[in-house]
């Protein structure tokens, strides 16, 4: 059985991972070879139940008006002329745009909770009407993380490749805050809308090392990984995770390693994870 | 991906020109209150036309397609020329014609195919018509996708 249910979200019981791509240093587990290696962390949160499970759709128009920055893909400063548009030829500011909704946390985005929603998780597949607009994701708000040959060049919605058309899966950690970026490079105003399949996750982090490995390793059928949407790590996003969970990731060992792994994994759950989000 | 476009616009006092295409459920008229006289497909994007809907007076439509927005001569006539002949049963080229429509439909394999490359391929539908006080109207079924 999938990882997934038809909706694209973890079923109840099961495992995500979210891996870091950023990679670290620290000292090589094996200690033979070299002091010092490169490695990365995962996130390994257990799905124990979702929250609205049956009916976890959500579709609105875009949040722009008359009043939208957007940039251009050719010249100028085009202006939506109604709200919900954007423009032709154009993709959002270096801000991008955020889904406000009222009665929520965060009147002007709905997916942002801060560290006391600690056992709450979203996982989020946005979809764009038309399908044709580009989508990314900024993580943190308003920090582009897509690059070319490490630095050299920038990319995103606006730039000639690194977007993709109609849809985006990202989690939305609790005190870590993200925008969208959207682009639309037909010669066309487009009334844009997203349509969002949502899990609204209770989680905890496996109290199991094995079970972590497991999951980190590929190992686990009922895990499924997803990768930030990141090139450098932000202390944002280390500070987010950190105080709500109080940890930032396990250490992403290779096969052989498994026993340092699991001692690893071990202390890091007895030292470092708050006890509340164990289970 | 995949989205489904219904393009439609209307012609009316001429016999010589391009139509102005547009969706109202996706696309908003510019700021003179008209559609574009073309679509430019996304980058790395397919437009597959799968049907086409003539409606009024007779005319002539054609579709053509360029891959260089820089120049408006650069549009080439591409696929087949559709025929709206009315108060006929006869039909062209595959052509119904129904209650004032013509319908041309492609079964399964689109009948025009263009692919944006570069971002800056384009296509549109040039208008014919012998008699210039008349309305004539078209609709075409175009599927935007980036697969094959």
């Amino acid at each position: 059985m999938s990882a997934l249910d038809k909706n694209g979200l973890v079923r109840d019981g099961g495992y995500l991972v979210v891996f870091n791509p950023v990679t670290f240093l620290g000292p090589d587990p094996a200690g033979k070879n070299r002091e010092q290696v490169r490695y990365n962390k995962a996130i390994v949160l257990r799905v124990l139940s979702r929250w609205n499970s049956t009916h976890e759709k959500y579709v609105t128009r875009l949040p722009t008006d008359e009043d939208t920055v957007f940039r251009s893909m050719d010249s100028g400063t085009p202006v939506a002329s109604e709200a919900g548009i954007i423009p032709a030829r154009s993709y959002t500011g270096a801000n991008g745009i955020s889904f406000g909704m009222t009665g929520v946390e965060n009147t002007s985005d709905m997916w942002d909770i801060d560290y006391t929603y600690y056992e709450r998780l979203f996982h989020v597949r946005a979809k764009t009407i038309p399908e044709f607009l580009r989508i990314g994701v900024d993580l943190p708000t308003g920090t582009n993380q897509a690059r070319f040959q490490r630095n050299k060049k920038i990319l995103g919605v606006g730039q000639t490749f690194g977007w993709r058309y109609g849809n985006i899966e990202l989690v939305a950690f609790p005190e870590i805050n993200f925008s969208f970026q959207i682009g639309n490079d037909t010669n066309y105003n487009v009334r844009g809308a997203v349509e969002f399949t949502y899990g609204e996750y209770i989680v905890g982090v496996p109290n199991d090392p094995d079970v972590i490995f497991r999951c980190i390793a590929g190992r686990e059928p009922s895990a499924h990984k997803v990768t930030l949407p990141v090139t450098v790590y932000d202390g944002e996003i280390e500070s987010g995770l950190v105080r709500t969970y109080g940890f930032d990731g396990f250490r992403v060992y290779s096969q052989r390693d498994y026993d340092y792994a699991i001692q690893d994994y071990r202390n890091v759950l007895e030292t470092q994870v708050h006890s509340k989000v164990r289970v | 991906m995949k989205q489904l476009l219904w393009l439609s616009g209307s012609a009316t006092g001429v016999t010589d020109t391009v139509f102005t295409l547009g969706d109202p459920s996706y696309f908003a008229p510019g700021d003179a209150g008209a559609y574009p006289e073309y679509f430019r497909v996304p980058r790395g994007c397919k437009a597959k036309l799968w049907a086409v809907q003539l409606g009024g007076h007779p005319f002539s439509a054609q579709i053509e397609v360029s891959d260089d927005l820089s120049d408006v001569e650069s549009y080439l006539p591409s696929g087949p020329e559709f025929v709206h002949v009315t108060g006929t049963t006869e039909g062209t080229d595959g052509a119904v014609t129904l209650a004032g429509f013509s319908n041309y439909r492609f079964g399964t394999r689109p009948l025009v195919i263009v692919e944006s490359r570069n971002g800056t391929e384009a296509f549109r539908v040039g208008f014919t018509s012998t008699e210039q006080d008349a309305v004539s109207s078209i609709g075409l079924l175009v599927e935007i996708t980036d697969e094959d």
